[in-house]
């Protein structure tokens, strides 16, 4: 089946190569400029200290002995279903704080437990920590051994509900999921402000949302709607023919692009793309928003423990969480404020327009959900 | 594809002397046995592993197959809208795609074959360039190109005045994508056939007065008819189980084909991997039918069209057809090679991913090389290259040399069993690519032999694919080579391993050469086997492509594309010279 080249000859290839090329450089001609500056969404540590354990901006992170012990491994293994830039966002500013190396294992949530599950039976799983959303997921890993006990000595200060499982796992921070429209195609003064937008019959076929068994994200976003806005919103969102996105990576550029003008999103990850150049930006709406949980926690399988250690010790101090909050997501830390993006004050965590479903409760109605939202969408019946 | 006089003669014993019988039939079934168990592992192991799984109610693993147990409900999901519809599209799509393919597929053979079009042998280069451009890449460059709204061509539209000229995200797009990457298996077949067809029936057509539309309507096109439909169905066979093409031009149009759909349930969340094994086991059956169909036309083929004389074909005068003829060939090369090209290369410089008007390309710092350079100083994409060669060579050397292996035991051994072997090498063409990775990944995570997250595990599923392609390659060329030059080197008092090494192998090394070209190429293209079975550590190019479009950085996509396709070019060209240099 592969072509026999000797039916055309070397010339008539060069040839249309070089016309090939010449159209390559004349479509580039224009590239030479230079590039827009990066601009970055989070501050850098203003003081770091290694002769005594580590301490950053006055806050020890770790001990001498501990953090002796993690320089000399040198760096962990990450699995994790975070969004894929904001881990990178995040994981710059671990690197620059410490000097250890992250080696990243990304996939979407889903696919990580799988892919964990799958490893950790074969006993081929190479985690140092797991990082991953959904209540389902991270309590089935852990019952299945795929973590062990830790208490980082930074966990002070802490929220309701952070540590699970006698701190096999940690909430570690909650993204907030709402929406957010194409500012380039929608000027800010005709923005939306609530939900209502989804189901408005002007924006038929010009709106996206990310399929329910995206991970524990796209649950309790559902778990919002159905609670908050009432299942009659989510069949009128449904009947006003929204493009369904199998990640919500692929909706944001594609809101980007201008494929959808209004899509659900995630705070974080719009913050983070408009610091690129694209033209999007989110909404505080007045119902209020979803935010789910991430957790975190060191793997039984790692072998670079004390690396390990360092990295969740580094996640729940008040350096690691004001990290998330610049990022765009909500602290578990009592001592670090609500988050500041791109102009807009996010109320604080207590407040009537956060929803976070609480575990027991993502448990208890993810199948229902799932299968309602599938029915609704008509996708994966 | 050369026509060749000589049929392989019925095999003679080739027996050692003075060894015992019990000796004997060991030796006799050592190597076809050694080759069958192989066989096994790369193919019947996997294929057991879906069935089982379809099967069953638990998905196969480390310790679950104590716990399976029997049932059917797995085919429930057959019943959903969401299979019956996906079955229909997938249908829909095979028929619309295979039509698509012939027409241009045909056309740019009839063309480049036997007629005065101008430019005559750089339409020949046209039919076979988008081999050389992935599908997965290709249909990323269209989805740049036709995404409705910010999709270039439309923004070129509305530059003049056009709005929403193309929704590429809808049931023609996929279609004409998918059309437009396997119009070269379409010309290539019917370009052999036509240039290999005996002159002498249309020679007698012209002489007793019938005019050229005629001649043409009566003996040119039924004598190619049967390399026609048997690459429409080979077409039908292989866009039916595409899976990059239908992810990313199909999904976002909420078209699901068949692989899409068991690519959704492995990873729905929980996975839904047993009603995923139910769809791949139909999915199967159903190629098996149409590539069973596909071989009993191509088999008639050889029949009427194959001939030894090297007569030269007679050319059709186009007369004034001869420019738009030239024209609508380049305008297949422009549509399947430059503008995707253009546009991947336009995204993955564009420092804003929005474009509203054509204009904002041309404002200064709307396009930079900046990010382009971060990619190719990235260790990650060095590692990710890094593996893609070694699998690649990894897919070459090895399959090279199993094939051969295959080939000579069928045709030049009396070996036990070597036409099961035929078959079960044979058999990976109708099993879905995507099914293939499936049980690959149950097998190799059940099995205890640690090859699971190597890249060991991605070579076995490029070779397992890939097997009926390089076993024909070089069994094609077997048959050609007259069997007693090695037997001379016998006679002459060389034991059979040193004939093999120093009289077969050298005279086959054109047919060996091409074949390991076939399969680095191949090998280097691969995303859907290798789905379910890469690690961390062992990401290729492809999947390392696919995994950006998937987490929503269509500009990474589009620079790893590029540079992709640098690499596959390189490797073509490198491969060609060493080989070439071997030949001479």
């Amino acid at each position: 089946m592969w072509p026999d080249m000797t039916r055309f000859t070397r010339r008539t290839v060069l040839r249309t190569a070089a016309v090939t090329v010449a159209a390559a450089i004349a479509a580039t001609t224009t590239a030479c400029a230079a590039p827009p500056p990066p601009k970055e969404v989070v501050q850098p540590a203003q003081n770091i200290e290694t002769s005594s354990g580590l301490v950053i901006d006055g806050e020890q992170i770790a001990d001498k002995e501990l953090w002796d012990a993690a320089v000399a491994e040198g760096g962990i293994t990450l699995y994790t279903g975070y969004t894929e830039n904001t881990e990178a966002a995040l994981l710059k500013q671990f690197k620059a704080d410490t000097g250890l190396q992250v080696n990243v294992v990304r996939l979407t949530p889903n696919r990580l437990y799988e892919r964990i599950s799958a490893e950790y039976g074969a006993d081929r799983l190479k985690a140092d920590v797991v990082r991953i959303s959904d209540s389902g997921f991270v309590s089935s890993l852990s019952e299945k051994g795929v973590f062990q006990p830790y208490t980082p000595s930074t966990a002070t200060n802490l929220h309701e509900d952070v540590v699970f499982d006698g701190g096999n796992y940690y909430r570690t921070f909650d993204p907030i999921y709402t929406f957010g429209y194409n500012n380039a195609i929608i000027p800010a003064d005709e923005a939306p402000t609530s939900w209502s937008v989804m189901t408005d019959p002007a924006m038929r076929g010009k709106i996206g949302i990310a399929q329910v068994g995206a991970g524990g994200s796209a649950l309790a976003l559902t778990r919002f709607q159905r609670s908050v806005l009432g299942d009659e919103f989510l069949t009128a969102y449904a009947g006003n023919r929204p493009r369904i996105f199998d990640s919500l990576g692929a909706e944001l550029d594609s809101l980007a692009r201008g494929e959808v003008q209004v899509g659900t999103t995630v705070v974080s990850a719009v913050n983070l793309a408009q610091a690129r150049n694209a033209p999007v930006q989110f909404v505080i709406p007045k119902e209020g928003f979803a935010v789910y949980d991430y957790y975190t926690g060191v793997a039984s399988t790692a072998t670079n423990v004390n690396a390990a250690k360092v990295f969740m010790n580094w996640n729940l101090s008040q350096r690691g969480q004001n990290v998330f909050r610049e990022l765009g997501e909500y602290s578990v830390r009592t001592d670090v404020e609500a988050p500041y993006i791109l102009g807009e004050q996010f109320p604080p965590f207590e407040s009537e327009q956060v929803h976070r479903v609480l575990p027991a409760e993502a448990k208890g109605y993810a199948k229902e959900d799932q299968q309602m939202w599938n029915s609704l969408f008509g996708y994966n019946e | 594809m050369t026509a060749t006089m000589t049929r392989p003669s019925a095999p003679t014993p080739v027996q050692p002397k003075g060894s015992p019988a019990g000796v004997r039939a060991f030796k006799r079934i050592l190597p076809s046995g050694l080759q069958l168990i192989i066989l096994a592992l790369l193919v019947l192991f996997p294929v057991g592993f879906v069935l089982l799984a379809a099967f069953t109610d638990t998905s196969p693993g480390p310790g679950s197959l104590g716990e399976a147990s029997f049932t059917v409900s797995n085919f429930k999901v057959l019943f959903t809208s969401s299979a019956l519809t996906a079955m229909l599209n997938s249908a829909l799509v095979g028929l619309g795609s295979s039509i698509v393919a012939l027409v241009i597929g045909s056309g740019m053979a009839f063309l480049a074959a036997r007629t005065n079009v101008p430019g005559r042998k750089l339409i020949y280069f046209f039919g076979i360039a988008p081999l050389f451009l992935p599908a997965l890449v290709g249909a990323l460059a269209w989805a740049q190109l036709g995404s409705p709204a910010s999709g270039y061509i439309n923004v070129v539209a509305r530059a003049i005045g056009v709005p929403d000229l193309i929704n590429i995200y809808s049931f023609g797009g996929l279609i004409f994508v998918l059309g437009l990457y396997y119009a070269p298996y379409t010309f290539l077949m019917v370009h052999s056939a036509l240039s290999l067809m005996n002159p002498d029936l249309e020679d007698a057509a012209s002489l007793h007065g019938a005019p050229l539309s005629k001649m043409l309507r009566v003996i040119t096109f039924p004598l190619v008819m049967p390399a026609i439909v048997g690459s429409g169905i080979l077409v039908f066979a292989l866009t039916v189980e595409n899976f990059p093409v239908a992810q990313v031009i199909g999904v976002p149009g909420q078209i699901d084909t068949l692989p899409t759909l068991i690519y959704r349930l492995m990873n729905a969340s929980p996975s839904r991997q047993n009603a995923a094994a139910a769809i791949a086991v139909v999915l199967t059956a159903l190629l098996m039918i149409v590539v069973f169909i596909q071989q009993r036309t191509v088999a008639k083929k050889q029949y009427t069209t194959v001939s030894g004389k090297g007569v030269r074909a007679r050319r059709v005068p186009l007369r004034s057809w001869r420019w738009p003829a030239a024209i609508a060939a380049w305008a297949y090369f422009l549509l399947a090679v430059i503008l995707p090209i253009a546009a991947l290369l336009i995204t993955a410089l564009q420092t804003s991913p929005y474009l509203g008007k054509l204009n904002e390309l041309f404002e200064p710092g709307a396009l930079s090389f900046y990010s382009m350079g971060q990619t190719l100083q990235d260790a990650e994409f060095w590692h990710v290259l890094r593996n893609s060669v070694i699998v690649g060579l990894g897919t070459a050397i090895i399959g090279t040399a199993l094939c051969f292996a295959l080939s000579y035991t069928r045709y030049r051994t009396n070996a036990w069993g070597r036409k099961a072997l035929e078959y079960i090498a044979m058999l990976p063409l109708a099993i879905p690519a995507i099914v293939l990775g499936l049980g690959l990944l149950w097998t190799w995570l059940t099995l205890p032999i640690p090859v699971y997250g190597t890249l060991i595990v991605l070579v076995i599923a490029c070779i397992a694919v890939f097997i009926p392609q390089g076993y024909r390659g070089v069994s094609s060329s077997i048959v050609q080579l007259d069997k007693d030059l090695e037997d001379s080197a016998i006679m002459l008092g060389a034991r059979r391993p040193k004939a093999i090494s120093f009289v077969t192998v050298p005279l086959l090394r054109v047919g060996l050469s091409s074949t390991f070209l076939l399969l680095l190429m191949l090998g280097m293209r691969e995303l859907t086997a290798v789905l379910f079975l890469f690690t961390s550590d062992t990401r290729l190019l492809s999947i390392a492509i696919f995994d950006a479009y998937d987490n929503g950085s269509f500009q990474q996509a589009a620079e790893l594309s590029l540079l992709y396709i640098v690499v596959i070019g390189i490797l073509a060209v490198l491969a060609r010279r060493l080989g070439a240099k071997d030949v001479a």
